[in-house]
C-alpha cells in the first residue's frame, strides 16, 4: 500500500527537462535566421508628376556633376564654378542656406556620371543642411543626352 | 539517524531545477520569433553599395521594396528582373498591395547616373514618391 503510494507520486511530475532541449533548439534556429542589421539608406520624398512647380529663380542653386564626376556649383549672379570635392561643396552650400533659408539645390548630373558621385552630392547637401534644418533638395533629369520618348 | 538525514539532504541538493530553465528558453524564443523577419529576396547582382554620412535606418522591412540595379543597368524589382518598361507596372502593383511601401533603390556604385534617373521618373510616373537610396555608413572624415 506505501509502495503505490509512492508509485502515484512519482508519475505526478511532467518531465520537463527535456522541454529546455526543445526550446533550446528552437531558439538556436531563430537566433541563426534574425538579422539584426538595418537596412540603412538616404531617404527622399520625390515630387508627384506633372509640372514641376515654380521657383523664384534667386532662390536657385544648381549643382552639375559631368560625366567624368566633376563637380560644378551655379548660384544666381555666379557663373559655374567648379568645386574640388563634396566636402568644398558642403562648405559653400552651408553659406549659401545661411544666407537664404528658402534655397532650393537642383542636383544636375550628366548621364554617364557615377552613381556614386551622385550620392556623394547628396550626402554633401544633406551635411550641409543637417545642422540648419534644411532638406529641400531637387533631382533634375540628367542632361547631356536626348530625353526619352514619354508615354 | 543522523546519517540518513544526511544522505537524504545531499540527494535533494543534488538535482539543479530545470522547470525554470524551459520558461527562459520560451522567453528568448518568443523574442526571436517576433523579430525575425526571413530575407525573401536575394539580387541577383549583388550591388556594391556607395558610401554616404547621412544615413538613416529603415525601420521597417516588410514596408520596403527592394529594387536593385547592377552596373550593367539591369533592373531587379524584389524578385522579378524587369526591364525599364516593366518598373512603373511592377511597382504600381507592390503599391497597391501595401500603399505605405517605400522603394528601397539598392544600386552599384558604378552605376551609370542615367540609368537610376531614368528608373526614378518610372517610380514617379508609378506615383512612388517615397525612396531610399541605399547606402553604406560612412565613418566622417573618411
Amino acid at each position: 500500500m506505501l509502495m503505490s503510494k509512492g508509485t502515484t507520486q512519482a508519475s505526478v511530475e511532467i518531465p520537463t527537462s527535456s522541454m529546455a532541449d526543445i526550446a533550446f533548439l528552437l531558439l538556436v534556429f531563430f537566433i541563426v535566421t534574425t538579422s539584426m542589421n538595418q537596412d540603412k539608406g538616404i531617404g527622399m520624398t520625390l515630387p508627384p508628376p506633372g509640372d514641376p512647380m515654380p521657383i523664384p529663380r534667386e532662390n536657385i542653386a544648381s549643382v552639375w556633376i559631368n560625366n567624368q564626376g566633376q563637380i560644378a556649383l551655379k548660384a544666381m549672379g555666379t557663373d559655374y564654378q567648379t568645386v574640388p570635392s563634396a566636402q568644398v561643396l558642403r562648405q559653400r552650400i552651408e553659406e549659401r542656406i545661411v544666407q537664404n533659408p528658402n534655397l532650393v539645390v537642383s542636383i544636375l548630373s550628366q548621364d554617364q556620371a557615377d552613381y556614386r558621385t551622385f550620392v556623394d552630392v547628396l550626402d554633401a547637401l544633406r551635411l550641409a543642411g543637417q545642422p540648419h534644418d534644411w532638406s529641400k533638395i531637387s533631382i533634375a533629369q540628367p542632361f547631356g543626352r536626348e530625353r526619352r520618348a514619354g508615354p | 539517524m543522523a546519517r540518513i538525514a544526511r544522505d537524504t539532504s545531499a540527494e535533494v541538493e543534488t538535482a539543479i531545477p530545470t522547470s525554470s530553465m524551459a520558461d527562459i528558453a520560451f522567453l528568448l524564443l518568443i523574442f526571436f520569433i517576433v523579430t525575425t523577419v526571413f530575407v525573401e529576396f536575394r539580387p541577383e547582382y549583388p550591388p556594391e553599395l556607395p558610401k554616404a554620412q547621412t544615413v538613416d535606418p529603415l525601420k521597417n522591412r516588410r514596408n520596403l521594396i527592394n529594387l536593385w540595379v547592377s552596373p550593367a543597368g539591369i533592373i531587379q524589382i524584389d524578385s522579378a528582373l524587369v526591364n525599364l518598361e516593366g518598373v512603373a507596372p511592377t511597382i504600381l502593383r507592390k503599391l497597391q498591395a501595401n500603399p505605405q511601401a517605400i522603394v528601397f533603390i539598392q544600386s552599384d556604385e558604378r552605376t551609370r547616373y542615367g540609368r537610376v534617373s531614368d528608373v526614378i521618373e518610372e517610380l514617379r510616373k508609378a506615383n512612388a514618391l517615397r525612396i531610399s537610396f541605399s547606402a553604406k555608413p560612412a565613418i566622417p572624415g573618411e
